[in-house]
């Protein structure tokens, strides 16, 4: 009996080597300790036909094997176990090398993203935002402006007409008026809009987006024009942008000067996006000219003020060096998606 | 403009390099375009602004190098010999219209040899960009070019009644100007005439029957200051510009006239090319005095934002040809040489200190601000977020052209709208302004399919133009166009495709009402044109209509040769934008859980889900708190032909304490009752 009982013990440890997975693991369980059939609960069920005096010891024995085998299956069960739960995790395992499900994600029209870009940086300087009509008068959109009628000046601005009196603006100037016509100094404003002008190449289409920038306060100078707009194109090219500004004219503004910007691509070496300037036209700017705010009622004595305005179309042809305007206003997607980064 | 750089040599010596004189310009508001090499001779291209007609010539640009150079110029020759027979015996000036010619002057040249002019001449010309003609109209310019006078000679032969007269045109006369045109003048037009015709029109260009030939013996040369807006009307009446004209509408100097003819005079002799009959014809009714003006230095200082010693602005502005005294501690009386019109007051005057003085020596400083309205105002923001709004749906911006082709835009109009016509379109299919976003937005769906993309979601924010009876000005409305057209999705490799539908374009429409609180939103069937009938809907908020949506008429899509099914909706936004948004109003969580039921019902085919949710809030049922769909369909074997199949999940809940199931089964019950009796449903 004692042997026999060694014998499934040993039987045992060497079956359980064998064992590879948990099903396996369960017959050797029922093999031996199955309550009807298990050869160690046969076993056990014999001891009582034993003779007294070996009872105890071959008792004591097989209950020892009984607890031995006990432990070991749970051991080995309990390793099993974790051996599948590692083996069921890597068969989960999925390609993450495929491109995920991309959520709906439309994008802003490049010229959008440009305007809120310079909306921004004036906001943050406490400007607010204006606009006006597209659809103007001959009066706001050049007499007031002191662009007299019979001038060369209105050369450069070929204007749409609608009829005798009303035009398509030719630039967002006109809402300087209109802002100063309704309010007194102190002003920040900038006024960004859609403006037209008889023109139709690689680089002009016939409308188009301006920003116009206006400051009036007691005490404004050159100085402060400078200020301001050497602020803005760092914030907007890079830190590193230099300004440069040269005489210019406008008829509303007077001194004016047109500001270029270091090549941000060649940085001032020369290349094709600067024309090998090193340089790059920006915008138009200028200290208001008296006879604008004698329009609109102001002391010119008391107050200044500077005013600019840029092309937002031609901002944004530099910013992502795109050579052909006309692009903006065929809205294909090939073009609007590269757009998608930015915001 | 091109300028010869031996050419402005002999007017000023300069001693820098070509790009150290170009960058040099550009810095006081000459800008340099280009320099190029021609020969032993370099051509500067510079770009000269309205407002500068002195630079339009050598000695103009001379005058400006002058004074940045801080040097001093040499005229060129202007001696020569005359003849005893004396002009005013052989011409007559009358000058009958001197509102519009100030001061005429006039020389006679006898016994002209025609001839081509020599080389050195013919190189100066073709430097600067003029053709060479022959002698006497190559001299003029010359002169022209050099000078920036602009000249003309008249075969004096050719003048009838040797009388020469400065008058406005009479209505209806006419002149074939020497590019061959016959031209129809007007009043107000002011010309050259002899004693019967019109043989020049003033300032513009000159007349055939007057021209120089290879007979001319004898000629006149007119130089005259003609009115500048006078010039640029009948320029831009006729529709013709000349160089001549150019410069008289920029401003030209009327006390070098004479100096102008003496160098005309210098160079016919230099070339043999005639004899100088004595005497300047000059007509000259009223002197033009010197025009002053003063400028005071503090406001030099305070406008720069730098101060600028009286020393030097004495300096800047002597070298510029003007002359100051000193009127106060402060101030001085300036008066302004004859040829810069550009400047009349004290502010002209500190653009030319500070353009002298340099840009780039005035300090950068930033201004203080002590204003209270600061920030985007609440359309921005409200317009910006509908951007956000619609990008976060997946709709991708577009911007398109105001202009449109009115026979598109008619298929999308609205029949009690008119257009806005342009008296000056620049292309035909582009002669009005939108009365509808969609036109363009449908062709841009269009061209995106041709080019091999077919799921497209796309939105524009612009105005569009109307005109309004009785009032002057069209209105402009800035308005929101939304279209669509493919599969809602881009298709991933686990999904399934699903076409884009009406209910995607309402969803978005809800979504971004819901994102206002704007949710007084409604939608009712409607007969709009350009629509499918069967999916079209007028979207109204508070009761008024503020645009429609729905699937592209089928015809308008075969039209315009779109494949696939289009799907588009245009809001006004003129009243979202200027609308208060509403607060939200906090509503305590539910405290007692709700009981949902399924209920699946026929109805007549003609059904609306909004007749059965209105009859549905007509029970007054508190206890129903929300009423969905959420299944719908026609066709099935036991569903009659005239009947849809609705199956509603509906919510109980009561604020107050926990629901029985008897209490959710009689509500219930009233309510498919109520079904049955109003809308005629059958239970299933
Ligand atoms: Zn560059």
């Amino acid at each position: 009996m004692k042997s026999r009982l060694l014998k499934f013990k040993k039987a045992f440890q060497s079956e359980l080597e064998a064992v590879v997975d948990l099903r396996y693991l369960a017959e050797l369980k029922n093999k031996y300790l199955s309550r009807k059939r298990g050869l160690l609960t046969v076993a056990l069920k014999e001891i009582p036909l034993l003779p007294v005096e070996e009872r105890p010891e071959v008792g004591k024995l097989a209950n020892e094997i009984k607890y031995f085998m006990e432990k070991e299956l749970t051991l080995r069960q309990k390793r099993l176990e974790a051996e599948e739960e590692v083996r069921r995790i890597r068969e989960a395992q999925i390609d993450i090398t495929i491109p995920g499900r991309l959520p709906p994600l439309g994008c802003l029209h490049p010229i959008m993203l440009v305007r809120e870009e310079i909306e921004k940086i004036f906001l943050e300087l406490g400007y607010t935002i204006e606009d006006g009509p597209d659809i103007e008068t001959d009066y706001y959109n050049f007499v007031a402006l002191n662009f007299p009628k019979d001038h060369p000046a209105r050369d450069s601005q070929a204007t749409f007409l609608i009829n005798e009196e009303l035009l398509l603006r030719t630039q967002t100037s006109p809402v300087q008026v209109r802002v100063m016509e309704k309010r007194e100094p102190p002003i920040r404003i900038i006024v960004p809009g859609r403006c037209f002008r008889r023109d139709w190449d690689i680089t002009h289409t016939p409308n188009f987006f301006q920003m116009e920038g206006l400051v009036v306060d007691e005490g404004i100078t050159l100085g402060d024009l400078k200020g301001t707009l050497e602020y803005f194109v760092r914030k907007l090219f890079g830190k590193e942008t230099r300004a440069r500004f040269r005489p210019s004219f406008f008829p509303f503004t007077e001194p004016s000067a047109d500001l270029d910007i270091s090549c941000f691509h060649c940085n001032g070496k020369g290349c094709r996006l600067c024309k090998n300037s090193g340089w790059i036209e920006i915008l138009g700017s200028g200290m208001v000219h008296p006879n604008v705010f004698k329009v609109v009622g102001y002391d010119t004595e008391k107050y200044s003020g500077f005013a600019w305005g840029l092309g937002i179309d031609r901002v944004a042809l530099i910013l992502y060096q795109i050579e052909d305007a006309r692009l903006f206003y065929e809205n294909d997607l090939r073009f609007l998606q590269q757009f998608r980064e930015i915001i | 403009m091109r300028y010869s750089w031996n050419w402005l040599k002999s007017f000023v010596n300069i001693d820098i390099e070509t790009q150290e004189l170009a960058d040099r310009l550009s810095m006081v508001g000459l800008g340099v375009e280009s320099i190029s090499s021609s020969g032993d001779d370099y051509i500067f291209d510079i770009e000269i602004t309205p407002n500068r007609g002195d630079c339009l010539s050598i000695l103009g640009l001379s005058r400006e190098i002058a004074a940045l150079l801080g040097k001093k110029m040499t005229l060129p020759p202007m001696t020569y010999t005359e003849t005893k027979k004396k002009a005013g015996d052989l011409v007559q000036v009358k000058l009958e219209a001197p509102d519009l010619c100030p001061r005429y002057c006039g020389k006679v040249v006898k016994g002209v040899k025609i001839a081509p002019s020599p080389d050195w001449l013919v190189e100066r010309l073709l430097a600067v960009g003029l053709r060479p003609i022959n002698n006497v109209v190559d001299i003029t310019n010359f002169v022209l070019a050099e000078l920036g006078h602009p000249l003309h000679a008249f075969d004096l032969g050719s003048v009838l009644g040797h009388e020469v007269i400065v008058r406005r045109a009479r209505a209806g006369e006419k002149i074939r100007t020497i590019d061959g045109v016959e031209r129809v003048l007007e009043s107000d037009m002011l010309i050259i005439a002899d004693q019967n015709r019109p043989i020049a029109i003033a300032g513009v260009m000159g007349g055939t029957n007057s021209e120089i030939t290879q007979k001319t013996t004898d000629i006149f040369i007119e130089s005259a200051y003609f009115d500048p807006p006078s010039v640029r009307r009948t320029s831009k009446k006729l529709n013709l510009s000349s160089d001549a004209s150019y410069r008289f509408e920029r401003g030209t100097d009327p006390h070098a006239l004479t100096k102008a003819i003496e160098r005309t005079c210098h160079l016919i002799q230099e070339l043999g090319a005639g004899e100088i009959c004595s005497g300047v014809i000059d007509t000259h009714p009223q002197p033009l005095q010197p025009r002053k003006t003063w400028l005071r230095s503090s406001r030099v200082n305070s406008l720069l934002g730098v101060t600028v010693e009286k020393r030097r602005v004495e300096q800047l502005l002597t070298r510029l040809n003007f002359e100051l005294q000193r009127r106060d501690d402060d101030s001085w009386t300036v008066t302004i040489p004859s040829y810069r019109w550009d400047i009349e007051k004290e502010i002209d005057l500190i653009e030319e200190v500070a353009r002298l003085y340099g840009y780039d020596q005035i300090p950068s400083t930033m201004p203080l601000w002590r204003g209270q309205n600061a920030g985007a105002p609440n359309w921005v923001e409200r317009e910006r977020l509908i951007r956000r709004t619609m990008i976060a749906a997946g709709y991708y911006e577009v911007v398109n052209y105001t202009f449109v082709d009115d026979n598109i835009d008619r298929l999308f109009r609205l029949e009690a709208k008119q257009a806005v016509k342009l008296q000056n379109p620049i292309a035909e299919q582009m002669g009005i302004l939108r009365t509808s976003l969609l036109p363009a937005m449908v062709s841009n769906l269009a061209w995106n399919i041709n080019r091999g993309i077919k799921n497209i979601k796309l939105f524009e924010i612009g105005k569009v133009y109307h005109l309004v009876k009785g009032k002057k000005r069209p209105e402009e409305r800035e308005t929101l166009g939304i279209a669509a057209t493919g599969n809602f999705a881009e298709h991933y490799w686990k999904d399934g495709e699903r076409e884009f539908d009406f209910y995607d374009l309402k969803g978005v429409i809800e979504f971004l009402f819901r994102r206002f609180g704007w949710e007084t939103l409604s939608f009712a069937p409607d007969n709009i044109d350009f629509y499918h009938p069967a999916g079209v809907a007028v979207i109204r908020c508070n009761h008024r209509p503020i645009g429609h949506m729905g699937m592209l008429h089928p015809h308008i899509c075969a039209q315009l040769e779109i494949p696939q099914s289009v799907y588009m909706a245009q809001l006004d936004l003129e009243l979202l934008l200027k609308a208060e948004a509403s607060l939200v109003k906090f509503q305590p969580l539910p405290k007692f859980p709700a009981i949902s039921r399924d209920i699946s019902l026929l109805f007549d085919r003609s059904i609306s889900f909004d007749a059965i949710t209105r009859w549905i809030n007509s029970l007054k049922e508190d206890i129903i708190s929300e009423v969905k769909i959420y299944d719908l369909y026609h066709q099935g074997d036991n569903i009659p032909k005239d009947k849809v199949s609705i199956s509603l999940n509906i919510q109980f809940r009561h604020p107050q304490r926990t629901l029985t199931l008897e209490e959710v089964a009689r509500a219930q019950e009233r309510l498919i009752n109520l079904l049955k009796e109003k809308l005629n449903a059958e239970p299933r």
